[in-house]
C-alpha cells in the first residue's frame, strides 16, 4: 500500500485540477449565454436578408446573379473547415475534423481537385501533421468572432469564387442547437443555395431555388395573411397577392420600386448575405466549442472529485494502517524490553 | 397593419448582425436612401431600396425617434419595414450630426481595416510562395 504521504500530495493535485476544472466550467457558463445571445440576434439579421431576397426573388419572377449560377464544371472545389484554437473541449474538435478530412476524401475520390482552408490552430496543427495542404489559416478567431472577420474571410471567398478560381465553396463547422447538443455540418457557401444548403453526411448536392421559393412562400402565405390588415393574403410562391377590393376578391401582382436599380439591390444584398450567413456560422462554432468545454469540464470536475473521494478512503486506511504498525512495534517492543528486564 | 386600438401602423424592424436596435409600430418613416430622403406612409408600394450613411427618422403618435444607420437595405412591403444595416445608433435630434460623424469614422476605420489585412495577408502568401 502507498504511504499516505503520498496519497495526501495526489490528493492535493488533484484538488488543484479540480479547481482548474471547475473554473474553465464557470468560465464557460457565462460565455455560453452571451454566444447564444449573439447566435439569436445574428439569426433575425439573416432571416432579415432571407426574406428581403426572397421578396425579390417571388414578385420579380426570376433573379440572376453569378452568386446564385451553378458552376457548368465543378471541378475545384474549396473546403472551408471550422476549428478551436484550444483544446480541453471534449470531441469537438475530433468531430469537425473527421467531418471536414471525410468531406476532403469524398471529394478527392470523384476526381475533384481540392483546396483546404483552416479556421482555428487545432485543425492547422492536424492538417499539417496529416500531411494535406493547407492554403490558408485563420486563427485567433473562435474567442470572439466579429462581423469584420466574418466579412474578410467571405470577400476573400467570393472572390475566388467569382474569379472562377474555385467553383463551389463548402464550409465544415459545428451547428449550435443547445450547450450539451451540437453536430458537426457541411455547408454550402458558393453558389448561394438558401433552401437546402444544410448538407448533413458525405453527399453533396446544391441547392433547389425554385423548391425553396415554393415551400418558403406557402409558408410565409400563413404567416403574412395572420398578421396583415386582413384584406391583403400573399402567396408568394405564385409572386401575388390576394385583396379584397369592395366585396370582390382580386389577385394582384405588387410592383416593387427598387433603388437605385434591381440589379444593383441584388448585387449588394447578395454578398451582404454571405457575410451575414458566415457570421452565423462563426458564432455557432464558437457557441458549440464553449458548449462542448463547459460538458467536459463539467465531466472532468466530477471524476476529480470521485477520484478525490476514493484517494481520502485510500488515505484514511493507509493512516490507520500505519498507526496500528506503529502500535504494534512499541507494544512488541515494550515486550521485549519487559523480558529483557525481567531476566 | 392593425395596432390593438385599431389604427393603421407601419411596424418597423431596425436589425444588424450584432443586435435588434429598434422594433415598434410608427406612423411615419423617413428613410436615408441612395439617391435621397425618402417617405414611408402606411399603404405605400412597396420599396426595396439601398441606404446610404444617415438618419432614419420614425415617427409614433407625433413623438419622433432617431436611428443613425451605416449603410444598407431598407424594404416596406405588407406594412412591415426592414432596415437591415451595419450599424445603427439612437440618437437625438440635438447629436445627429455626432452620430453621422461617428459612424462615418467608423464606417472609413473599417474599411481601412479591411484594406490593410488584405495587404497584409497578400504579402504573407508572397512571402509563403517565396520560401517554397
Amino acid at each position: 500500500m502507498e504511504k499516505s504521504e503520498d496519497i495526501r500530495n495526489r490528493i492535493k493535485s488533484i484538488s488543484g485540477t479540480r479547481k482548474i476544472t471547475k473554473a474553465m466550467e464557470m468560465i464557460a457558463s457565462s460565455k455560453i449565454r452571451k454566444a447564444q445571445k449573439r447566435i439569436v440576434e445574428a439569426r433575425d439579421f439573416i432571416d432579415g436578408i432571407e426574406k428581403v431576397i426572397m421578396d425579390i426573388a417571388c414578385f420579380s419572377g426570376s433573379i440572376e446573379n453569378p452568386l446564385l449560377a451553378e458552376p457548368e464544371n465543378d471541378n475545384n472545389v474549396l473546403v472551408l473547415g471550422i476549428t478551436a484554437d484550444r483544446g480541453l473541449c471534449g470531441g469537438y474538435n475530433v468531430n469537425v475534423i473527421r467531418l471536414i478530412e471525410k468531406t476532403v476524401k469524398a471529394f478527392k475520390d470523384t476526381g475533384k481537385d481540392v483546396k483546404l482552408e483552416i479556421i482555428g490552430a487545432r485543425g492547422k496543427n492536424y492538417f499539417r501533421y496529416a500531411g494535406y495542404k493547407i492554403e490558408k489559416v485563420y486563427e485567433n478567431l473562435s474567442d470572439y468572432p466579429k462581423f469584420l472577420d466574418a466579412r474578410e474571410i467571405s470577400k476573400e471567398l467570393m472572390s475566388r469564387f467569382l474569379s472562377g478560381e474555385v467553383n463551389r465553396v463548402i464550409i465544415c463547422y459545428t451547428k449550435f442547437k443547445n450547450p450539451a447538443e451540437m453536430t458537426p455540418v457541411l455547408r454550402q457557401l458558393f453558389p448561394i443555395s438558401i433552401y437546402g444548403s444544410d448538407i448533413y453526411g458525405s453527399s453533396v448536392t446544391g441547392g433547389d431555388f425554385a423548391g425553396f421559393i415554393n415551400r418558403y412562400g406557402k409558408k410565409i402565405a400563413a404567416v403574412a395573411s395572420s398578421q396583415d390588415d386582413g384584406a391583403q393574403d400573399m402567396d408568394r410562391s405564385k409572386g401575388v397577392v390576394q385583396a379584397l377590393i369592395g366585396d370582390r376578391v382580386c389577385s394582384l401582382r405588387p410592383e416593387f420600386i427598387y433603388d437605385p436599380s434591381l440589379h444593383d439591390v441584388l448585387g449588394s444584398m447578395l454578398p451582404e448575405y454571405v457575410y451575414s450567413v458566415v457570421y452565423g456560422i462563426l458564432l455557432e462554432s464558437t457557441a458549440s466549442e464553449t458548449g462542448a468545454r463547459m460538458t467536459a469540464m463539467k465531466t472532468a470536475s466530477e471524476n476529480a472529485e470521485e477520484i478525490i473521494k476514493d484517494l481520502n478512503l485510500m488515505y484514511h486506511r493507509a493512516r490507520q494502517q500505519q498507526i496500528t504498525m506503529e502500535i504494534s512495534e512499541i507494544v512488541s517492543g515494550y515486550d521485549l524490553f519487559a523480558s529483557a528486564g525481567g531476566n | 397593419m392593425k395596432t390593438k386600438d385599431g389604427k393603421n401602423k407601419i411596424k418597423i424592424v431596425v436589425l444588424t448582425p450584432e443586435e435588434k436596435v429598434y422594433e415598434g409600430f410608427v406612423d411615419f418613416i423617413s428613410v436615408p436612401a441612395l439617391s435621397g430622403s425618402l417617405g414611408i406612409l402606411p399603404k405605400h408600394v412597396p420599396i426595396i431600396t439601398k441606404l446610404k450613411i444617415g438618419i432614419l427618422k420614425v415617427v409614433n403618435d407625433g413623438q419622433q425617434t432617431y436611428i443613425g444607420v451605416c449603410r444598407g437595405h431598407f424594404e416596406y412591403f405588407g406594412m412591415l419595414a426592414r432596415v437591415l444595416t451595419e450599424r445603427a445608433i439612437i440618437t437625438e435630434y440635438d447629436s445627429r450630426h455626432e452620430t453621422l460623424e461617428e459612424l462615418r469614422k467608423k464606417h472609413d476605420i473599417t474599411q481601412e481595416i479591411t484594406e490593410e489585412t488584405r495587404k497584409v495577408l497578400q504579402a504573407i502568401a508572397e512571402l509563403k510562395n517565396l520560401r517554397s
